[in-house]
């Protein structure tokens, strides 16, 4: 599903304008992203939370040529759902 | 343990972000939030992978069934498969987590937005009251401006000081640099001045020149007036002279006609005898030729004329006498009349001799 087509559905199960929508999106994954900058989780309810960890810096070796360097430490981002979510998709 | 230390962006919190990001009512964020969330569970349950732009892509994973041993009987057991959900960011989602040259202010960190945070709150609260957020929003706008009002204006304050006090530093300096460009101006101004005077200066000489070259002129005429008129005059005598050359022709041949006449009164007169005696005492001047021949105008006289060749106007009784053929009274002379003027020697010409004392006298008695 591309977010053209979310935004038609969800603009089609709230009667709001696609636009309204989109703009409702967009603001939406600014927020989200925001608070992942900031270092915040973001739950959402009844689905899971976004959050983010810390990666270690770490060896890593090139496969190819054996090169053995560190990779620098970095923060990435997981998501780990909802319990009742889990269930629905098991 | 970074979960528990991690703080959480709630639902409710997201609810409220997300109206005052978008200038809504929460019950319309929360209604949009439930939407999605609604919207994504179909989505996968459907196991479709949903992208969401500028956030990543929410994927299902099937994980196969594995089998495995019972850890307390021993027993070989089979783990089901199941469906795993994974979220891949987006690519500039990942590089602003790992993005620390800005790092953002947290509310503690920021003041100024966790003011706006508190206006956001109210608002939303005014809304659930009932109230629509634009009456709400000019007080609450007004709300984390003032704050940043205060802390503005103080350094617009020094700032406008510190303006003030370079111009009134620089001022004295303008005042200063201006003032030698006064003498400039007036350096300049000059020339403007003298083009005018130059107009003026050749205006005058000109008229300077003019009054000179009149003057010079007048002076030239009054001191050549005698010398042209002596130029005129002899110009007059020159020509005068080439017509007594053609009259003096003329004259003789009358003379000689004159003369044949007196010889024959001469003849007569010695025949009559003795009545001529009284006239040969009077003594007759004898005229021997004649200088010219003049014709009488309305403005000629005797005298003037024998002014005019003897310079003597006495002398005019010569005139008269060699014309009494022609002139019966010398106060009445008919216009056009030839007058000839006689050659008279010296002896006649001379007022002193008293034969010509003597023969004015005659004349003149005559006509008194």
């Amino acid at each position: 599903m591309t977010t053209k087509e979310l935004i038609a559905q969800i603009a089609k199960e709230t009667g709001m304008t696609k636009r309204r929508t989109e703009e409702l999106l967009t603001a939406t994954t600014e927020v989200i992203a925001e608070s992942l900058q900031d270092g915040k989780a973001v739950q959402l309810q009844n689905f899971g939370t976004l959050e983010t960890k810390q990666r270690a810096a770490r060896k890593i070796t090139n496969p190819k040529t054996g090169e053995v360097s560190m990779s620098q430490a970095k923060r990435v981002i997981g998501f780990r759902p909802n319990e009742r979510l889990k269930d629905i998709l098991r | 343990m970074e979960e528990n230390i991690q703080q959480k962006q709630t639902w409710v919190a997201l609810r409220h972000a997300l109206a005052k990001q978008v200038h809504c009512t929460e019950k319309e964020a929360a209604v949009f939030l439930e939407s999605l969330v609604h919207q994504l569970t179909l989505a996968l349950q459907d196991n479709q992978a949903i992208r969401i732009n500028s956030l990543g892509t929410f994927r299902l994973q099937a994980v196969a069934p594995r089998k495995s041993v019972h850890v307390g009987t021993g027993e070989a057991i089979t783990i089901a498969g199941y469906n795993k959900l994974t979220f891949v960011p987006e690519s500039s989602v990942k590089e602003s987590m790992n993005n620390t040259a800005t790092p953002k202010l947290t509310p503690e960190t920021d003041p100024l937005r966790k003011l706006g945070e508190q206006a956001d709150e109210i608002i939303g609260i005014l809304a659930e009251m009932g109230q629509t957020p634009s009456q709400t929003k000019q007080p609450d706008d007004k709300t984390p401006e003032t704050p940043q009002e205060e802390v503005i204006e103080q350094p617009l304050e020094t700032e406008t000081q510190k303006i003030v006090e370079q111009l009134s530093e620089t001022e004295p300096q303008e005042i200063v640099e201006q003032q030698p460009d006064r003498p400039i101006a007036e350096k300049v101004m000059p020339p403007k001045t003298s083009k005018k005077q130059e107009k003026n200066h050749t205006g005058l000489i000109i008229l300077l020149t003019a009054c000179f070259f009149i003057l010079l002129c007048i002076g030239a005429y009054f001191f050549m007036q005698h010398k042209l008129v002596a130029w005129m005059d002899s110009l007059r005598e020159k020509v005068d002279g080439t017509e007594l050359v053609a009259t003096e022709k003329l004259a003789e041949d009358e003379i000689i006609v004159i003369e044949k006449s007196d010889e024959v009164d001469s003849t007569e007169s010695t025949i009559e005898g003795d009545s001529s005696d009284e006239i040969e005492e009077i003594v007759q001047p004898q005229y021997q030729s004649f200088i010219t021949t003049e014709e009488m105008h309305a403005d000629s006289r005797l005298a003037w004329m024998a002014y005019r060749y003897w310079g003597k106007k006495d002398l005019w009784v010569y005139i008269y006498d060699a014309n009494r053929d022609r002139i019966s009274n010398p106060n009445l002379i008919k216009v056009g009349t030839p007058i000839r003027i006689p050659r008279l020697t010296k002896e006649q010409q001379d007022l002193n001799n008293p034969d010509t004392q003597r023969f004015i006298e005659q004349i003149q008695s005559e006509f008194k």
